[in-house]
This record gives C-alpha cells, sequence and structure tokens, in this order.
C-alpha cells in the first residue's frame, strides 16, 4: 500500500502533521502554534511535485509554491504584530486579485470574454473563501468558528477540489490535496486532544492562498476544469455556520462537540460537487 | 583541344572532391516522420506517446557532417497516448503546460559521423521552460530521389534518452519512471 504514491505522500504528511502540531504545543507563542497550517501545504506541494521549485518559478506549478510562502510569512508578519491586524480583509481582497494576475499572466495576451469571466469569478469566489476563512479565524469556539472549525474547512475544500482536479487534468493537485488533508487531519487531532485554539493568519493565508494558486493554476492554465463544480466550493465556507444555525441550539451542543459537528457540517457541500461530476463526466478515468 | 578539355575536365573534378560539398535544404515531410516517446509506468509496461503535429528544417550534407543544421518543432497539445484522460493530464500544468510552453523546440549544434550511415547529433531541447542538451544516435537510412514524387529525400532514424526530472517535471517519480526513450524517424524533401 506504501508503494501508492499519494498513500505514502499522506503518510508523511499526517506524521508531519503530528510531530509539529506536538511541538508547538510546547512553545508558548501563539504566533508559532499556527505554523504547521501553511507548513503543511508546502510539505504537501513538495511531496506531490517532488521539488522545491526553482526561483524565479518556470510556469504556473511552480508558481503555487511561492505564492504560498509569500502569503504564509505574510500570514505571520500579521500574526506577529498586532497593530496591523486591520489589513487582513484587506489582504483578503487583494491576494487573490494578485494570484489570478500571477498564475493566469501568459493567458492574459489574448483576452476573451470566457477568460475574463473566469478570472473575475476566480477572484471573487477567492476573496469569498479567504474573507470567509479570516472570519472563521478570528470568531470564538462558543460562536462557531475557532482552529477546529477553520481546519475541517480546509479540510473539505481540499476534498471536493481532488476530484475536481482529477477530472480536470490535474492528478498531481488531486495528490496535494489528499496530502495536505492527511496533514490537516493530525493538526485536528491535536486541537481535540489539547487544544491551543491557534488558527493564525499564517494559516489562513498561507494555506488559503496556496489552495487558490493550486484553482487557479488547474483553471486557468490546464483549462479543463468543471466550473459548475468548482463555484460549489464556495457553499463550504458557509455550509457549517448555516447548518449550525438550523440544526445545532447553542444550549444543547456545546464545546468541542459542537465545533466537530459544524466542522462535519462544512464537508456537506462534497456530496454535491461529487453528484454533479458524476453526473457530468460519466466517462471512466482508470 | 582534346588535350586542354580534358585537362580542364579533371582540374573541375578535382576542385569539386576538394572542396566541402554544399550542404542541401530539407524539410521535414509530416506524414512520412513520427516523434514518440516511452516511459516506464511501475515497472509493468512503457507508455507510448506520440506528437501529431511537428515541423522542422534539416540542412544536410553527407560528405560534410559539421556544416549540417537542425531545427525542430514540436506542438505540445498534439500530445497522445491513446487515452483521453491521461492525454488531458499530460497536456496540463503539472507535466507538458501545454498552455504556458505551446512548442518544444530542438535545435542541433554537433553533428558528428561515426561511419556512411550513422552519427549523433546534440542539441539544445527546450521543453517545459527548461533548455539542456541532448544527444541523439542517428542513422541515415537513404538519400535519393523519392520514386513516386521525384523529389530529393532522406530519411533518418534518430534514437536518444533524457530525464525528465532534468526539465523540472518530477510529479510521480518512481511510480512513473525518469527516463525518457525517444523514437524519431524522420522523412524530409528537398527544398526546391
Amino acid at each position: 500500500m506504501l508503494e501508492n504514491p499519494i498513500v505514502s505522500a499522506a503518510l508523511i504528511c499526517f506524521l508531519l502533521g503530528l510531530a509539529l502540531a506536538g511541538l508547538v504545543r510546547v512553545v508558548p507563542s501563539s504566533t508559532i502554534a499556527s505554523t504547521p497550517v501553511p507548513i503543511i501545504f508546502l510539505a504537501s506541494y513538495v511531496l506531490a511535485y517532488q521539488q522545491v521549485p526553482p526561483f524565479p518559478p518556470v510556469g504556473a506549478t511552480n508558481k503555487i509554491f511561492y505564492v504560498a510562502l509569500a502569503a504564509a510569512l505574510i500570514g505571520f508578519a500579521l500574526d506577529l504584530l498586532p497593530q496591523v491586524a486591520n489589513y487582513r480583509k484587506p489582504l483578503a481582497v487583494i491576494m487573490p486579485l494578485f494570484i489570478v494576475g500571477w498564475i493566469g499572466l501568459p493567458r492574459f495576451a489574448k483576452l476573451d470574454v470566457d477568460l475574463i469571466a473566469t478570472s473575475l469569478g476566480l477572484w471573487l469566489g477567492g476573496i469569498v473563501l479567504l474573507w470567509r476563512l479570516d472570519t472563521v479565524a478570528t470568531t470564538p469556539a462558543e460562536r462557531n468558528g475557532g482552529s477546529i472549525v477553520g481546519t475541517a474547512m480546509l479540510m473539505a475544500l481540499l476534498l471536493a477540489f481532488a476530484p475536481i482536479a482529477l477530472l480536470g487534468g490535474s492528478s498531481t493537485s488531486l495528490m496535494l490535496c489528499l496530502a495536505a488533508v492527511a496533514g490537516l487531519a493530525a493538526v485536528a487531532v491535536w486541537e481535540l486532544v489539547a487544544p491551543r485554539g491557534a488558527f493564525g493568519a499564517s494559516a489562513v493565508f498561507g494555506f488559503g492562498c496556496g489552495l487558490l494558486a493550486m484553482i487557479d493554476t488547474v483553471t486557468l492554465i490546464t483549462r479543463q476544469v468543471d466550473l459548475a463544480a468548482l463555484a460549489l466550493l464556495l457553499l463550504i465556507p458557509y455550509a457549517g455556520e448555516v447548518c449550525a444555525r438550523f440544526l445545532l441550539p447553542p444550549n444543547r451542543f456545546r464545546g468541542r462537540v459542537r465545533q466537530v459537528l459544524i466542522g462535519t457540517f462544512a464537508a456537506s457541500p462534497i456530496v454535491l460537487v461529487m453528484a454533479v461530476l458524476l453526473l457530468r463526466h460519466p466517462e471512466p478515468l482508470s | 583541344m582534346r588535350r586542354t578539355l580534358a585537362s580542364l575536365s579533371m582540374i573541375a573534378a578535382l576542385l569539386a572532391s576538394a572542396t566541402p560539398g554544399r550542404a542541401a535544404d530539407y524539410t521535414i515531410d509530416l506524414t512520412h516522420s513520427h516523434i514518440l516517446f516511452t516511459i516506464d509506468h511501475l515497472g509493468f509496461a512503457k507508455i507510448v506517446g506520440l506528437f501529431s503535429d511537428f515541423s522542422g528544417s534539416i540542412s544536410f550534407d553527407a560528405n560534410s557532417a559539421p556544416s549540417s543544421k537542425l531545427n525542430v518543432t514540436i506542438k505540445t497539445d498534439s500530445l497522445q497516448t491513446q487515452f483521453a484522460p491521461r492525454d488531458k493530464d499530460l497536456k496540463g500544468a503539472d507535466w507538458f503546460n501545454s498552455t504556458e510552453f505551446p512548442e518544444i523546440t530542438y535545435v542541433g549544434t554537433e553533428f558528428v559521423k561515426k561511419d556512411d550511415h550513422t552519427g549523433t547529433v546534440t542539441g539544445k531541447l527546450t521543453l517545459h521552460g527548461v533548455t539542456k542538451p541532448v544527444t541523439l544516435n542517428v542513422v541515415v537510412n537513404k538519400v535519393g530521389q523519392n520514386p513516386l514524387d521525384k523529389i530529393d529525400s532522406a530519411g533518418f532514424s534518430a534514437r536518444g534518452t533524457l530525464k525528465r526530472s532534468d526539465f523540472g517535471m518530477k510529479t510521480y517519480l518512481g511510480a512513473i519512471g525518469d527516463d525518457v526513450d525517444l523514437i524519431i524517424e524522420i522523412e524530409a524533401k528537398k527544398k526546391s
């Protein structure tokens, strides 16, 4: 089973997640406590693409790594300097635009309506994703936010995007997604066993921007992605909150049980994504 | 007079043999040319891929190999492996990235003749945005007039190996081989 590159990458990421999330628990700094999340994205990238890409990057897949790295460093600086915390929301608007612009740059020489619409959609979708992720990260657990919900939201986004990527001509993105899910699962396990409550800007922007760069690459460069299925990803950031409001009265479910349930609800749109993909892509893959 | 003419023709013949032959220019005949590659899949089999759209020019002189020239351009979007989902993946950003790198180019830089029919060509291969030298073993199959269209033609077979990791294509290394074997069959028509 370990001969399967996807399984071995997922196992390595899970062990890395366990180790990093364990290590940060002996460090009192909450800034450091958020760093396992973006590191897991970068490690998943290196395992999937089997390299730290050259700099300057050659091609869109190389750019994914540097987008995630730069965004993680910016996020780390935001965590370190509370006086610049007000920049989080503007960054949630600007960074998706920068990512679409940089990844899609080779195509912008020949603009057409489809490209403009797709790029605009990716930018707006990126804003929704980062904005909501940041809101969840800065909202207390008792108000349906917190680290477990944020981590679960990222895992749900990865699990939903993995089959979209596979059908969209990027089996490597599938591998990256599944490896990253395994790493985040380890972080979530630690958070359940020994809560630290850290899901800072480095996690939001480092992982979120890396994810956006991967989505933009498959959409704008490989150009085979199912846009209808991709649009359904936008349900994930809200599914947990909406389900919690209707299904989880505050007086009945509290604490970690509530967070786990909200995180599970966040994954509910995956079923919808799978149904859309199966209906629209009946051709075999193996 | 006869003696003078005979002497002149002898001198002309000697001069012709002494000066290097003039290279003839050819263009690749796509209908009778093929560029294929094979790559290991999990140790079980070699997957075969081919490019159906490419073009190029050859300047070839059988008597003076070093003066030869070679330029080939391959359209990455023309890749085929007999399985559409795999083709989609291979043309995508993770592999050949046909959106950002629509062409593979090979420019011959060094031509070495081994014997009358074999030699090597070393050239600069630009693939996936990376340029590296690649050497091909070449067999000159035939140079002469094509009996069907009466056009002077030349036919070559070339073989070589490259490492895809040298060109930044490292995804699924281990499961998918690093060595890519090249199989090139070229028929070229002399430019009129």
